[in-house]
C-alpha cells in the first residue's frame, strides 16, 4: 500500500516533466563545422517533417564556394521573403562581391550588414535561442566555419485579419478588434497612442508552448509597484502550456475561490488604449484577441466603451441601467418566488389575486417552476451558443417561443413566470461583460435556493453575504468596491454616472497613477468663445 | 510592494469611522425607542430624546479624548494602565459581557419581529444562526472590509428609511406633542437614560481605537456620527407619535412597524412598504451585530493579548447564540435588552468617565514626578 502511494507522489515524476522541456537550454553553443550544426539540429527536430532545410553554397564562380545553409518551418515562414531577400540575395548578389577566402568575422559582418535584406537579423551563438527563433517561424542560417549563426525574422502565417470584434459589438465606436497574433495586436494599441512611455515587456510563458505575453503599460502614468507585481505574477506562472489569456487570468487571480472576474478581459484596442490611460497594466498573450486588464473595480465592469463616445446623459442612463439589469439578472426569479410563497400578503392586492388566478392548474410550486425554466432558458443559451449562427437563431424561436408558449398552454408553468424568467434572461445579457453576467446566471440559481428556504429574508442574507464577499475581494491589490465615497461627488465622476468628459480632469484613483492630472485644470470650457473668434 | 500603495488592512479611514459608529448605534432601537420615551414622559418624549443624545454626545467625546490619549495603546491596556491591573481587566471582562448581551439581544428581537412581520413559520433558531453566519464571514476579515462595508451600505438603507418616514409625515396630527414641558425634570433625566441603550455604539469605535488612523479627527468624527443617530431617531419618534398618537405609541411592542403598516404613499405609486421595511430591518440589524461581534471578539483578544481575533470570533459564536435562544417570549427578549440597556449607562458613560479623569490625573502625576 505504502508503495503505491510512493509512486504515486514519486519525484520521478517530476524529473520526467523536467526532461521533456526538450528545448535545449542557451548553453549549448553551436560548432564551427557546418555539418556538426546541422546533425545536431536535425536531431532536435527529427521526425519533424514540417521542417525545411536548404543548403547552398555563396560565392562567384572563382573563389571558393562558402557553405551556408537554412532552417524554417514550412507554414510559419514567409516563403516569399525568404526567396527574395534571404536566398536571392546570398545566392545571386554575392556574386558581385569580392568574398574573401576565409570565413571569418569580417566575412560575418558583410552578410549581416551587407547582403542580408531582411529587415530584423538577430545573431546567435548556441542551439536554444535558434531553435526557438526557428519554431516561432523565423529562419536561421548557418554559416560553415563559423561558430555563430543569424535569426532572420522571416515570420508570416496564415492569419485572421482584424476583424469587428464579436462579443463586445457597438454602435458608435471603431470596428477593429484583436486578432490571434500578438505583435497586431501591440500594433494596434500603439496605432491609438504613439507615446514612447508605452512600454511593452514581453516573456514567454509555457514549457511547450512557449507563448508570447506581454505586459503593456504607459510609463509614467501606470504605477511602478502594479506593473512590478504583475511581472512578478506571470514570471510565478510554471505550466506546459498557455494556450488562452484565460489561462494566466486564472494562474494569478487573487482569489480564485470568487465567483468575480478580477480581470477585466476585452477584445477591443480602444478600450485597452482607454484602460492604459488611466493607469491600468494590460497582459496581452499570443494566439488569443482576449487582453486581460488589471487592476479593475467592481464598477469598471460595468463600463462599455461606448460610455466614453456617447453623450453623458445616455452614458449615464445606460449604466443606471445596467447596475439594475444586474439586480434583476441575480434576483428577478428569486425576489418573485419569495413574493409568492411567502409574502403574498406584501404584493398590492389586485396583483396578489392576479397572480393566483395565473398560478391556478399549475401543479408545481413556484420554486420548482421557477427552476425547470430556468433550467430550460440555460439550455438554449448553451445550445445556441453551441450551434452555427441560423440554426442557433431556430433553436431560440423554436426552444423560446414555440415550446415557452406551448409550456403555459399545457398548463406546466405560469405565464408571469415566463415573464420573470424572460426578464432575468435579458437583463443577464444587458452586463457588458460576458464573465461578469455568467456570474450572475450561476448566482441566480444560488438566490433562487435562498429564497425558496426564507422567502426575502433569504435574498437579503444573500446580497448582504454578496456584498461582504465584494469588500473583501482584491484586485492586484486594489480594492474591488473601490472607491466608496457617497459623500465626495468628485470621486463618483465615473462610477454609476458617467460625468461630462470635461469634468473628468484626472485619472481614476483606484489605479494610484503616477501622473493623475488628465486636463489642465482650468474649469469649464468658456462657451461661446467660438463665435467671438468668428466675428472677428 | 503593492501592500505600500494602498492602505494598511488594520487602519480605518475618517469616514469608515463615522458610518462604523451610525451603523453600530441605529439597530433594533429603532422599532422600539418611541415607545421608550414615550413610556417615560408622554408628550414630552421628544425632549428625553434630546436629552438622552445630549448625554451621549457628552460620552461620545469622552470616549473621543480617550482615544487620543491611547498612543497606540490598545484600549484594554489603557484600562489597566489607568486602574491597574486587576481593576483593568475585570472592566474589559465587562465590556465583553455587555457587547454579548447586547449582540443576544439583538439577534433575539431580530428574530422576533422577523417572525412577526414575514417569515411566521420560520424556526427561530434558523433566523439567529443564518444571520450570525454571514456576519462572521463579514468580520472575519478585519476591522477595515468591515468598516468599508459599512461605509458601503450606509447611503443604502438610511435614504430609503428617510423617505420612507417622512412619507409618513403625509398626514400627521403635530398636537399629539401637547401639552408641553409637563414632566418633572428627574423624570426627563432617568427616562434619557433609557434612550442611551438605542444611542450607544461608540463603544464599538472606544474598544478597536487603535485602527483609527487620524485620532485627532476622531471628536469629530464622534459628534457628527451620534447628531446624525440623534436626527433620524428623532425623525422616527415625530413620525411615529404624529401618526399613531401618544397612547398608541405606548402600547405598542413595535411602534415603528405599527406606524410603518399604515403609511399610505401619496399617489398609489407603492401600496405596501412591507418589503422596504424588511430590507432596512434587516440591513440595519446586520450592521450593528458586525460591528458589536467584531468588537466582542476584538475586546477578548486584548485581554488575552492573543494575536489573532479570529479564534475569538469562533468562540464566542456558541454563547452568543445561546444566551440569545434563552428567554422564552417576547417580554424577556425585551428584559435581556434592558440588561444590555443598563449596562450601556456602565459602559458608555461611566467607565469612560472615570478613564478620562482617571487617565489625566495619572498623567499629571507621571509629569510631576519627571
Amino acid at each position: 500500500m505504502g508503495n503505491i502511494f510512493k509512486n504515486l507522489f514519486n519525484k520521478k515524476k517530476t524529473e520526467i516533466f523536467f526532461e521533456r522541456d526538450m528545448t535545449p537550454d542557451k548553453s549549448k553553443k553551436l560548432y564551427k563545422d557546418v555539418d556538426e550544426n546541422i546533425k545536431v539540429f536535425k536531431e532536435y527536430l527529427s521526425d519533424c517533417d514540417d521542417l525545411i532545410t536548404r543548403e547552398f553554397l555563396v560565392g562567384n564562380p572563382q573563389t571558393p564556394k562558402h557553405r551556408m545553409v537554412i532552417f524554417g518551418i514550412d507554414g510559419l515562414i514567409d516563403k516569399q521573403l525568404v526567396q527574395e531577400e534571404i536566398m536571392k540575395s546570398l545566392m545571386l548578389y554575392a556574386r558581385q562581391l569580392p568574398l574573401e577566402h576565409s570565413v571569418g568575422d569580417r566575412f560575418f559582418q558583410l552578410i549581416k550588414e551587407g547582403l542580408l535584406t531582411v529587415v530584423e537579423v538577430k545573431e546567435s551563438d548556441n542551439f536554444g535561442e535558434m531553435l526557438l527563433a526557428v519554431l516561432s517561424g523565423d529562419t536561421a542560417l548557418f554559416i560553415d566555419k563559423m561558430d555563430r549563426g543569424l535569426i532572420l525574422n522571416t515570420r508570416g502565417w496564415e492569419r485572421r485579419g482584424v476583424q469587428e470584434p464579436s462579443s463586445e459589438a457597438m454602435v458608435r465606436g471603431p470596428r477593429d478588434g484583436f486578432t490571434e497574433t500578438y505583435r497586431v495586436n501591440v500594433a494596434l494599441v500603439r496605432r491609438r497612442i504613439k507615446d514612447p512611455n508605452l512600454k511593452v515587456q514581453t516573456i514567454r510563458l509555457g514549457r511547450h508552448t512557449r507563448t508570447d505575453v506581454g505586459v503593456l503599460y504607459i510609463k509614467g502614468i501606470a504605477n511602478p509597484s502594479i506593473v512590478e507585481e504583475v511581472l512578478k505574477r506571470l514570471n510565478t506562472i510554471d505550466i506546459d502550456g498557455v494556450l488562452e489569456s484565460g489561462y494566466i487570468e486564472q494562474l494569478i487571480v487573487d482569489n480564485w475561490l470568487s465567483l468575480f472576474p478580477q480581470f477585466r478581459r476585452t477584445e477591443r484596442p480602444d478600450v485597452v488604449a482607454a484602460c492604459l490611460l488611466e493607469g491600468n497594466v494590460v497582459i496581452m498573450c499570443d494566439n488569443t484577441p482576449f487582453a486581460l486588464i488589471v487592476p479593475i473595480t467592481f464598477y469598471s465592469l460595468f463600463q462599455s466603451a461606448e460610455d466614453y463616445y456617447e453623450l453623458w446623459y445616455i452614458a449615464s442612463l445606460l449604466r443606471l441601467l445596467r447596475f439594475v439589469a444586474a439586480v434583476l439578472a441575480i434576483s428577478a426569479p428569486a425576489f418573485y418566488v419569495a413574493m409568492i410563497s411567502y409574502h403574498p400578503g406584501m404584493l398590492p392586492t389586485a396583483l396578489a389575486l392576479s397572480i393566483a388566478a395565473t398560478r391556478e392548474g399549475v401543479p408545481f410550486s413556484s420554486t420548482v417552476e421557477a427552476l425547470i425554466m430556468m433550467l430550460a432558458l440555460e439550455v438554449l443559451r448553451e445550445a445556441g451558443v453551441r450551434l452555427p449562427g441560423p440554426i442557433g437563431q431556430t433553436i431560440g424561436i423554436v426552444g423560446g417561443l414555440v415550446v415557452g408558449e406551448a409550456a403555459v398552454r399545457a398548463g406546466i408553468v405560469s405565464p408571469i413566470m415566463v415573464i420573470i424568467i424572460a426578464i432575468n434572461a435579458i437583463s443577464s445579457f444587458a452586463v457588458p461583460n460576458y464573465s461578469l453576467a455568467i456570474s450572475f446566471r450561476l448566482l441566480a440559481f444560488v438566490f433562487l435556493f435562498l429564497a425558496s428556504i426564507a422567502g426575502l429574508y433569504g435574498i437579503l442574507l444573500g446580497y448582504l453575504g454578496l456584498i461582504a464577499h465584494l469588500v473583501t475581494l482584491k484586485s492586484f491589490g486594489v480594492n474591488y468596491l473601490s472607491p466608496i465615497v457617497w459623500f465626495d461627488i468628485k470621486k463618483m465622476k465615473d462610477m454609476v454616472i458617467r460625468a461630462p468628459l470635461h469634468f473628468m480632469k484626472e485619472r481614476p484613483e483606484y489605479t494610484h497613477p503616477v501622473d493623475r492630472q488628465r486636463q489642465p485644470d482650468r474649469g469649464i470650457r468658456r462657451e461661446g468663445s467660438g463665435e467671438e473668434n468668428a466675428e472677428k | 510592494m503593492v501592500k505600500k500603495m494602498q492602505k494598511n488592512d488594520d487602519i480605518i479611514t475618517t469616514g469608515q469611522a463615522m458610518a462604523l459608529v451610525i451603523n453600530a448605534a441605529i439597530g433594533i432601537g429603532l422599532l422600539s425607542l418611541p415607545r421608550e420615551v414615550t413610556s417615560e414622559a408622554g408628550p414630552d418624549g421628544w425632549l428625553v430624546l434630546l436629552l438622552g443624545g445630549f448625554f451621549t454626545l457628552m460620552g461620545a467625546l469622552a470616549a473621543a479624548a480617550i482615544i487620543r490619549q491611547l498612543d497606540g495603546r490598545t484600549f484594554v491596556d489603557y484600562v489597566c494602565f489607568v486602574f491597574g491591573k486587576p481593576v483593568g481587566l475585570i472592566l474589559s471582562i465587562l465590556y465583553g459581557i455587555y457587547f454579548i448581551i447586547v449582540l443576544s439581544s439583538v439577534f433575539r428581537t431580530f428574530a422576533e419581529v422577523m417572525k412577526n412581520l414575514a417569515l411566521e413559520r420560520t424556526p427561530r433558531e434558523f433566523l439567529i444562526l443564518s444571520l450570525m453566519l454571514v456576519s462572521v464571514y463579514l468580520i472575519y476579515h478585519g476591522l477595515e472590509p468591515t468598516a468599508r462595508f459599512m461605509e458601503f451600505i450606509l447611503p443604502l438603507w438610511f435614504i430609503p428609511s428617510v423617505v420612507i418616514l417622512s412619507l409618513g409625515l403625509y398626514d400627521s396630527d403635530f398636537g399629539e406633542f401637547l401639552p408641553f414641558l409637563q414632566t418633572p425634570l428627574e423624570k426627563l433625566l432617568l427616562g434619557s437614560l433609557s434612550t442611551a441603550m438605542s444611542m450607544a455604539g461608540y463603544e464599538v469605535l472606544l474598544v478597536s481605537a487603535q485602527s483609527v488612523s487620524r485620532h485627532e479627527k476622531i471628536s469629530y468624527v464622534m459628534a457628527v456620527s451620534i447628531i446624525v443617530v440623534l436626527a433620524f431617531y428623532a425623525l422616527i419618534l415625530v413620525t411615529v407619535v404624529t401618526s399613531l398618537g401618544i397612547a398608541e405609541t405606548q402600547r405598542a411592542i413595535w411602534p415603528t412597524l405599527a406606524m410603518i403598516t399604515r403609511i399610505t404613499v401619496p399617489g398609489k405609486i407603492l401600496e405596501r412598504l412591507d418589503v422596504v421595511v424588511v430590507i432596512v430591518w434587516v440591513v440595519v440589524v446586520y450592521t450593528t451585530v458586525c460591528a458589536y461581534y467584531f468588537a466582542a471578539a476584538l475586546t477578548f483578544t486584548n485581554i488575552f493579548k492573543a494575536r489573532e481575533f479570529r479564534s475569538f470570533i469562533a468562540l464566542l459564536f456558541p454563547w452568543i447564540y445561546f444566551l440569545a435562544m434563552i428567554p422564552q417570549n417576547v417580554l424577556e427578549a425585551e428584559s435581556l435588552a434592558k440588561l444590555g440597556g443598563n449596562m450601556v449607562i456602565a459602559t458608555s458613560f461611566a467607565i469612560p468617565l472615570l478613564l478620562l479623569i482617571g487617565g489625566l490625573l495619572k498623567k499629571r502625576v507621571k509629569k510631576d514626578e519627571a
